[in-house]
């Protein structure tokens, strides 16, 4: 295949600086909790943005636009989940967990359910961070796998560089900034890409409508291709009267995202809660404008692409047909930058995982904090290059893998952590309970045949057994004591830490200011 | 009965097989990011007073 220069040039600009952000952002590295939630120091925008370009993959310009090109408005009912999932998981999760992950200094999601479920007299409270961090480690890493098998198509299909090449580059830059820069970087880069991607997806909505005659002219055109374009039942009544599919494709992103580690690390490494606040409106409107574009790039491709090959090449067929080709090689980048952030955040997540939340509290509890840094970075490193190696061996099916790890994630992990912040009467054995059933009933229900039995499908199975699992355990065995239930209510308590800080600096010397921290954090 | 009520929910209502009307089905998949907005800036002005009272609240305290 012809290599594009201008897609190239702008891949390799974009790259560059994504290495010279991981460098700057290294300098910030002191300890485990700067490395894992980028010391809990980031503001509204980084947090509102990098929730977007991090939720949100490469099959936002690939799929997605693919499956509106054969779906019609259709592909609409996944968006509109999806468009409002920040807002879900900001709003009900994000404000609570960030309070008491910062009460508890957990320094990754799973580490959070350690803490919170901690109870020396359960013996199931014992294996939460080890059943969390397998788990965790295990489907992060596949979800980063499929993110590296899509760089290299994406590099091959768009750009003209061979797939092994598009995957060595690609996977080692992501590797290299996240190593030296930990979720700093990732949130950095992240709220770049977010706005490279969001400008891409503007600048499609904008020519696209320039070209088809504005919203008449689209509603017309389609309408005299095939009326069935705008059915909610899908293109040719598809899907008619299959409820159980639409209301899947809805809600999938719209909850799905309160599940997932790498997503739910944004929340902690939060200033404060102002800025999740704050990051809100960031969020959605980033959500709503980009989520949407991009299904009306299918959309317009149908009427000025009718004889594409491949549906999924809409987009990036759009961008190279009708945009400036330099613009369009810079469009190109910013499907590559969708990859490359979802899969940033994967490989600290997943490194995290095992790392702090399998090594240190299991294998050598009484490693120092300089070590365990240390030890996040080979990890992250390790972990992938692992996918990088793996993914050059050809024959896996990105949307499976993808959908597969989603889900499983989220059923593992959604009850798990509404639970620790809004219910006081889960129990440590009610959440490994719920954590088990939802990851293995997602992650086998296809496998073992009862998705075509059922006719349901497996992330809801999932959630369903996790949910009710968490539910029945945790009233059949012994409530966890009082302190514990009233981490609840401390969740609530939004500004403890402003409260802190006063009295620490109320504090004359550091020596003092430390003991007062310590002491008003025990008091609290 | 229930397939009124998750019809309904859907807005599937507004648009059967065999009446395709497009100006109804833009509505209803417009419908949701005009929701989400509305949410989202009601619920930042709404999170905003609470933390504001809050706030006031540990000045009072101190």
């Amino acid at each position: 295949m012809e290599v594009r220069i201008e897609a190239v040039t702008s891949w390799a600009i974009y790259l560059l600086a994504m290495v010279l952000i991981g460098y700057w952002a290294s300098k910030k590295m002191k300890t485990t909790e700067d490395y894992t939630v980028a010391g809990r120091k980031t503001n509204a925008f980084l947090v509102g943005l990098s929730h977007g370009a991090g939720a949100m993959s490469g099959f936002m310009f690939i799929g997605l636009p693919g499956y509106a090109y054969t779906q019609g408005l259709y592909a609409f009912w996944y968006e509109a989940g999806d468009a409002g999932g920040g807002y879900v998981n900001f709003t009900i999760l994000g404000r609570r967990l960030r309070t008491l992950a910062t009460y508890l200094r957990a320094i990754s999601p799973i580490d959070f359910l350690a803490k919170r479920f901690y109870d020396p007299t359960s013996t199931a409270s014992k294996y939460i961070p080890l059943v969390g961090g397998v788990i965790g480690a295990i489907f992060m890493w596949q979800y980063l796998l499929a993110q590296v098998i899509a760089a290299g198509k994406v590099s091959e299909v768009l750009m003209g560089v061979p797939y092994t090449y598009g995957v060595l580059i690609g996977g080692l830059i992501v590797l290299l900034y996240v190593t030296a820069g930990g979720l700093l970087a990732c949130m950095l880069t992240d709220a770049i890409q977010a706005t490279i991607m969001f400008i891409g997806a503007v600048i499609g909505l904008i020519v696209g409508f320039s070209l088809v005659g504005g919203f008449g002219g689209l509603t017309s055109s389609l309408m005299t291709i095939d009326p069935t374009i705008f059915s909610p039942w899908g293109r040719g009544l598809m899907f008619e009267g299959q409820y159980g599919e639409i209301i899947g494709a809805l809600l999938i992103y719209m909850i799905g995202y309160m599940g997932l580690p790498h997503i739910v690390a944004f929340h902690m490494s939060a200033r404060s809660v102002r800025e999740i606040t704050k990051s809100i409106p960031i969020n959605t409107i980033w959500a709503c404008i980009f989520a949407y574009a991009c299904v009306f790039l299918g959309l317009f491709a149908i009427i000025l692409l009718p004889e594409l090959p491949d549906p999924e090449l809409a987009a990036p067929t759009f961008f190279y047909k009708f945009v400036n080709p330099w613009v369009a090689g810079a469009l190109i980048a910013a499907v590559y930058a969708a990859i490359m952030s979802t899969a940033d955040t994967l490989a600290v997540n997943s490194a995290s995982a095992l790392v702090n939340d399998v090594y240190a509290k299991y294998i050598n509890p009484a490693v120092d904090d300089r070590k365990r840094l240390l030890y996040n970075r080979i990890a992250t490193f390790t972990l992938g290059l692992l996918a990088i190696i793996v993914a050059l061996i050809p024959g896996f099916s990105v949307f499976f893998m993808v959908v597969s790890a989603f889900g499983t994630l989220a059923s593992a992990f959604m009850f798990a952590n509404l639970a620790a912040v809004y219910w006081k009467r889960a129990t440590p054995a009610g959440v490994l309970a719920s954590m088990i059933g939802g990851a293995f009933t997602n992650a086998f229900w296809d496998v073992l045949g009862l998705r075509e039995l059922t006719r349901i499908h497996p992330f809801f199975a999932g959630v369903l057994v996790s949910g009710i699992l968490l539910v029945v355990v945790s009233l059949m065995t012994k409530p966890m004591p009082e302190d514990k239930q009233k981490l609840v209510d401390i969740s609530k308590d939004y500004f403890f830490d402003v409260k802190l800080d006063k009295v620490v600096a109320k504090c004359s010397s550091a020596e003092t200011k430390i003991i007062a921290r310590n002491l008003s954090t025990i008091l609290n | 009965m229930h397939e009124w009520i998750i019809r309904l929910l859907l807005g599937m209502a507004i648009s059967n097989a065999s009446n395709i009307d497009p100006t109804a089905s833009w509505a209803l998949f417009l419908f949701w990011p005009a929701m989400w907005l509305t949410l989202a800036v009601v619920t930042y002005l709404y999170f905003t007073a609470q933390e504001k009272k809050m706030l006031e609240s540990i000045k009072r305290r101190e």
